[in-house]
C-alpha cells in the first residue's frame, strides 16, 4: 500500500517520465495478471486432457508448442503453469523480503551486541551454497510445490536482512527521525512510519528482480522432482519431463523454457526501471 | 542470490587495515587474526552439521519410516528406528551424529549399500573436474569481457556482451544444457552428449578419478581428446548461466578505474590504453570482482547438479539427484556438509588473495 503510494508520489514529482518502454512494461504485467486470474481466458483447452494418439505433434497452428507424450497441448500447459511456476516465485520473494526486513530493522534499529549476533547469524546463512541448501531443506521437508518454496525462503531471506539493516542504520541517524523520537515516538512508530517506509524503493527494484531468479531457482528445484509433481503443468517439471525425450520431440523442451527465459527477463526489466525511477 | 546481492553478501572480508604493530605484538595480532579465520570456519562448518541433522532428525515426522524405504513393514521400521539410534533421546541422538562426523563416518547409502563416504570419494573427482574448469574459464571469460566492456562502452562487440550477459542471467541452467545438448549433441553431433569418456574409448586405468589427467598419466592422447570433448557442452552450459554476473561486475569496476587520476596521469605521460588497462588498471579493479567470484563457486557447487543430471555426468550431483529420488538421506546431508565446507574455503582463499592484488592490504595483520 506505501509501496503504491510511494510509485504515486514519484509521479506527481516528475510527470511525464512515462516512456514507451514502461508503457510495454506495463501492458506486459497485465497480461501476466491476466494469465495468473484466470488462465483459461487465453487457453481454453483442458492442460491435464489426455490424447495419447496425438502425442508428439510438432508445432503447427492448432498447437503452437506442439503436444507432449501424453498428446496434451503444449502451450495451454505452459499458460496454467504460470500460477505455480510465477505464483510461487511471487511468494518466494514475498516472503523472505516481509522476514528479511522485519530482521533487518530490528537488528540495525537495535544495533550494539544485538545487532553484531544477528548479522552473525545473517553471515552463517549467506556462507552456505544456497542452491544446494535449497535442495536439502526442501528434501527433508517434502516433495511438494510448497515446500520447495518454503526452502528458498529460507535461504533467500540474508540478503534482505543484509539491506534493510544497513538502510537502517543510516536513517535513524536522520534529523527528522530524531526530532521523531524528541518529540516522544515510541520505537515501533518510529520503524513503522518513519524508518521502514523509506526502504520501499530500495526494497521493490531489488523484489522485482529476486521474483525473475527465484522463477530459475524454483523451476530447477522442480526439474529435479523436488518441487512440483505430475502431472501439475510446472514449467521446470515439464522440462524435466522432457529430458527424455529430446531426440524425438525437440519442442517439448525448448518453448516451456523460452517462456521461463522471456519471464525473468521481463521482471529483471522491470526492477532495473524500478531502481532508476528510485535514482 | 541475484546480480545486485552478490557484491553486498560478501562474506566478512579479511579483518581491516590496521596500524602495522611492531615485533612481537604483530605476531600476536596475525595469531589472533589465524585463531578468529579459524573459528569462523568451525562455527560454519558446525552451523552445516546441526542444521542437516535438524532436517534429517526433527523436520520429518517419521525417518525411520523414509529410512527403510516404502516397501517396509512395521518391524522392518520399528528395526531400522532401534538400528539408527532413532528410539533414544534428541540429544543423544545429535551427539553420536556429531561424533560419527569427527570420525568421518557419514553412515551408509540405501541406494548403493556403500558407505557414504566411499561413494563420495568416488563422485568427488569428476565433479572438481566439471566444477574447477568451469571456474576458471568463468573467471577468465568473465574478467576479459568485462575490461573489453569498459575500454569501449560504445563499440560493437560491448553492445553483444551487454545483451548476451543479460540474457545469460535469465536462462534457467537446466535448460541451456537440454538446449546445447540438443544442438550440438544430437543435431550437429559435434560434441557427446554424455558421460566423461567414450564407452569405446581405449580404457584409461583410474587413478586420480580426473578423467584428464588419467588419459595425461596414462600417455594416452585420444582419450585426452575424447575426455575434453566430453567436459565441452557441461562445462559451457555452466559457464553461459552465470558468465553475466563476473562480465558486469568487471565492467562497472573497471570502469571506475579508469575515471581515476592515475590513469588520467598515466594516459598524460602516453602510456597505450592497453598498458594501462592491463598493467594499472586490471589489477585495481579485480578486488571486488573476486570476492564475487568465490561466492559463484557455491552457485557452481549446486548448478552443477543441474548440469550433470542433463548430461548423466557420474558426479556427485548425479549421486545427489539419485539421493534426492531414492529419499536415500545420508548421502544428501553429507553433500550439504561437504559443498558447504568446500564453499566457506574457497572464499577463505580467496580472502587470501586480496593482499596479492593490493600491496596496502598487507599491513593488515
Amino acid at each position: 500500500m506505501t509501496s503504491l503510494l510511494e510509485a504515486v508520489r514519484v509521479a506527481r514529482v516528475a510527470p511525464g517520465r512515462w516512456s514507451l518502454r514502461r508503457v510495454l512494461l506495463a501492458l506486459i504485467g497485465i497480461g501476466m495478471l491476466v494469465v495468473l486470474v484466470d488462465p483459461a481466458l487465453l487457453a481454453q483447452r483442458d492442460p491435464y486432457e489426455l490424447d495419447v494418439p496425438n502425442r508428439f505433434l510438432p508445432p503447427s497452428p492448432e498447437h503452437p508448442f506442439g503436444t507432449d507424450e501424453a498428446g496434451r497441448d503444449i502451450l495451454t500447459r505452459v499458460i496454467h503453469g504460470a500460477r505455480s511456476s510465477i505464483g510461487s516465485a511471487l511468494a518466494v520473494a514475498g516472503l523472505a523480503a516481509a522476514f528479511g526486513t522485519l530482521y533487518g530493522a530490528v537488528s540495525g534499529w537495535l544495533g550494539g551486541w544485538v545487532d553484531r549476533i544477528l548479522m552473525r547469524i545473517v553471515d552463517v546463512f549467506l556462507a552456505f551454497p544456497y542452491l544446494v541448501l535449497a535442495m536439502a531443506v526442501a528434501a527433508s521437508i517434502g516433495r511438494d510445490l510448497r515446500s520447495a518454496v518454503l526452502a528458498l525462503s529460507v535461504v533467500w531471506w540474508p540478503g534482505y536482512a543484509r539491506m534493510i539493516r544497513g538502510q537502517v542504520l543510516s536513517l535513524k541517524q536522520q534529523l527528522y527521525v530524531r526530532v521523531a523520537k524528541t518529540l516522544g515516538a515510541s520505537s515501533w512508530q518510529l520503524l513503522r512510519w518513519h524508518i521502514v517506509p523509506h526502504t520501499f524503493a530500495q526494497i521493490n527494484a531489488r523484489l522485482t528482480i529476486d521474483i525473475g531468479y527465484a522463477i530459475v531457482a524454483l523451476t530447477g528445484l522442480s526439474f529435479l522432482g523436488l518441487g512440483a509433481q505430475n502431472p501439475s503443468p510446472e514449467w521446470g517439471l515439464m522440462i524435466a519431463n522432457a529430458k527424455t525425450y529430446v531426440l524425438n520431440a525437440w519442442w517439448y523442451a525448448v518453448f516451456p523454457g523460452m517462456v521461463i527465459f522471456a519471464t525473468v527477463l521481463y521482471f529483471v526489466w522491470l526492477g532495473d526501471e524500478l531502481a532508476e525511477e528510485r535514482g | 542470490m541475484s546480480l545486485v546481492d552478490w557484491p553486498e553478501a560478501a562474506p566478512p572480508p579479511a579483518r581491516p587495515l590496521r596500524r602495522r604493530a611492531a615485533g612481537a605484538g604483530r605476531a600476536v595480532s596475525v595469531a589472533l587474526a589465524l585463531v578468529s579465520r579459524l573459528g569462523w570456519l568451525l562455527l560454519v562448518v558446525w552451523a552445516a552439521v546441526s542444521l542437516t541433522f535438524v532436517l534429517s532428525r526433527v523436520v520429518p515426522a517419521d525417518p525411520a519410516r523414509l529410512a527403510a524405504g516404502l516397501q517396509a513393514g512395521p518391524e522392518q521400521v520399528a528395526e531400522v528406528r532401534r538400528a539408527l539410534g532413532l528410539d533414544q533421546p534428541v540429544w543423544e541422538q545429535y551427539g553420536r551424529y556429531l561424533s560419527g562426523i569427527v570420525r568421518l563416518d557419514l553412515g551408509d547409502s540405501v541406494q548403493t549399500r556403500r558407505p557414504v563416504l566411499d561413494d563420495v570419494l568416488r563422485y568427488l573427482p569428476a565433479t572438481l573436474e566439471l566444477v574447477i574448469t568451469a571456474f576458471v574459464l568463468y573467471a577468465v571469460l568473465g574478467i576479459a569481457l568485462g575490461t573489453v566492456w569498459a575500454m569501449r562502452p560504445r563499440g560493437s562487440a560491448s553492445k553483444v556482451i551487454g545483451l548476451t550477459s543479460i540474457a545469460g542471467a535469465a536462462v534457467p541452467v537446466f535448460w541451456i544444457a537440454l538446449v546445447l545438448q540438443l544442438i550440438f549433441g544430437y543435431r550437429l553431433g559435434w560434441f557427446p552428449i554424455s558421460g566423461t569418456l567414450d564407452y569405446f574409448a581405449a580404457d584409461v586405468p583410474r587413478r586420480t578419478g580426473f578423467t584428464t589427467l588419467d588419459a595425461i598419466l596414462a600417455g594416452n592422447g585420444s582419450a585426452l581428446a575424447d575426455a575434453l570433448r566430453h567436459m565441452a557442452l557441461p562445462v559451457t552450459a555452466l559457464i553461459a548461466s552465470q558468465l553475466a554476473v563476473a562480465t558486469r561486475l568487471t565492467r562497472s569496476s573497471m570502469a571506475a578505474e579508469l575515471r581515476r587520476p592515475y590513469v588520467r596521469a598515466a594516459r598524460a605521460r602516453g602510456a597505450t590504453e592497453t598498458r594501462i588497462v592491463l598493467v594499472d588498471a586490471l589489477r585495481n579493479a579485480l578486488n571486488p570482482v573476486i570476492t564475487v567470484l568465490g561466492l559463484q563457486f557455491g552457485w557452481l557447487l549446486g548448478g552443477t547438479i543441474l548440469v550433470e543430471v542433463v548430461f548423466s555426468w557420474p558426479g556427485l550431483g548425479l549421486y545427489a539427484f539419485n539421493s534426492f529420488r531414492t529419499f536415500d538421506y545420508n548421502p544428501i546431508l553429507a553433500l550439504t556438509i561437504i559443498t558447504t565446507v568446500t564453499f566457506v574455503i574457497v572464499n577463505e582463499l580467496v580472502g587470501l588473495l586480496y593482499p596479492l592484488l593490493d600491496p596496502r592490504l598487507k599491513e593488515a595483520g
